[in-house]
């Protein structure tokens, strides 16, 4: 084993390494989860269409009323809470995998959305949303160096 | 190109859920995903199945009260009619199958982390239960399983009498 494994906690290697390796990745900065205050982070899949994005995240057993979505500056932002289904014995619990609390992800899209327009819907446990793309006359403009 | 930023992905979205996994010490719920062939119908299928990772989170929470114990397992984005629920002596096996929504038009994955497929999650449950008193449902995306305890498991508390 090197030096440098003993010397440092490897996790935080880890984390160091996460955080370089999404600074490579093009296009979507995911600031990644271990946001500050929330203790869980949905899984997610996005995909770009030619019009809009589609985005799906897995959130088991939050209701849409505790689902906040928002569009600040590019970046989409979708947080909100799972709390516990019913009161139950503390004592009784043989197994918690289940993380409660608040949760968070945020995304830098690549391209304008229209957040006027982006849509979403909750169905089994999955949030599904929908974000336009701006049309063309959106798009900031050009502006031409004279020289 | 495209196909090397889809294996950064995928090695990414292991790492990550590798990580998260670690973070909520919840090992146990980590459950292979393993695809079908009428899973890669069509082009956009096999698009999202190339890049989604073989593993997801499942995570369980099991109580046990004196008269039954409460299974609860999240599972989002299926059927009920794609889950299948079976006791075997002290041990709950749950099969499941999570479908990709069909969709013809063609896009580019940027970011792929929920994972796509059959899986089955067991679970060793604390007393014996009676599959025959068992109800199930599936709200939200989680599965709850109410199992009544055989009757010789049941808690009896025996009032001590005055003396």
């Amino acid at each position: 084993m090197s030096t440098l494994m003993k010397a440092t906690n490897p996790w935080r290697l880890l984390d160091e390494f996460n955080r370089e390796f999404s600074r490579m990745l093009p296009g979507f900065a995911d600031d990644d989860s271990q946001v500050v205050g929330s203790t869980w982070a949905p899984a997610v899949d996005i995909k770009e269409e030619d019009d809009k994005f589609v985005i799906r995240a897995d959130i088991p057993g939050v209701s849409p009323d505790d689902i906040d979505v928002s569009m600040e500056q590019g970046v989409l932002t979708i947080k909100g809470e799972r709390k516990h289904e019913a009161e139950e014995n503390k004592e009784g619990y043989h197994r918690i995998e289940r993380a409660y609390g608040t949760f968070m992800r945020r995304f830098a899209l690549p391209e304008n959305v229209d957040a006027d327009k982006i849509s979403a819907t909750s169905k089994d446990g999955v949030l599904e949303l929908v974000l336009p793309k701006a049309q063309q006359g959106d798009q900031p403009r050009k502006i031409k160096v004279e020289g | 190109m495209s196909s090397l930023k889809q294996n950064l992905d995928r090695a990414w979205s292991q790492v990550q859920a590798g990580w998260n996994n670690l973070v909520s010490k919840a090992s146990n719920a980590l459950t292979h995903f393993s695809h079908r062939k009428e899973d890669e119908a069509d082009a956009q299928s096999r698009a999202l199945l190339r890049s989604s990772p073989e593993w997801g989170l499942l995570a369980a929470e099991v109580h046990e009260s004196g008269d039954d114990v409460t299974v609860r397992l999240e599972v989002p984005g299926l059927e009920p009619a794609d889950l299948d629920v079976e006791v075997v002596d002290r041990t709950l096996i749950v099969r499941g199958q999570k479908q990709i929504s069909h969709e013809r038009k063609e896009g580019r994955y940027h970011i792929t982390e929920c994972a796509y497929g059959s899986f089955e999650r067991r679970l060793p449950l604390p007393a014996e239960v009676d599959p025959g008193q068992a109800k199930a449902s599936y709200k939200k995306g989680v599965l709850t399983l109410e199992l009544p305890k055989s009757e010789h498991e049941k808690v009896r508390r025996i009032p001590i009498a005055k003396g």
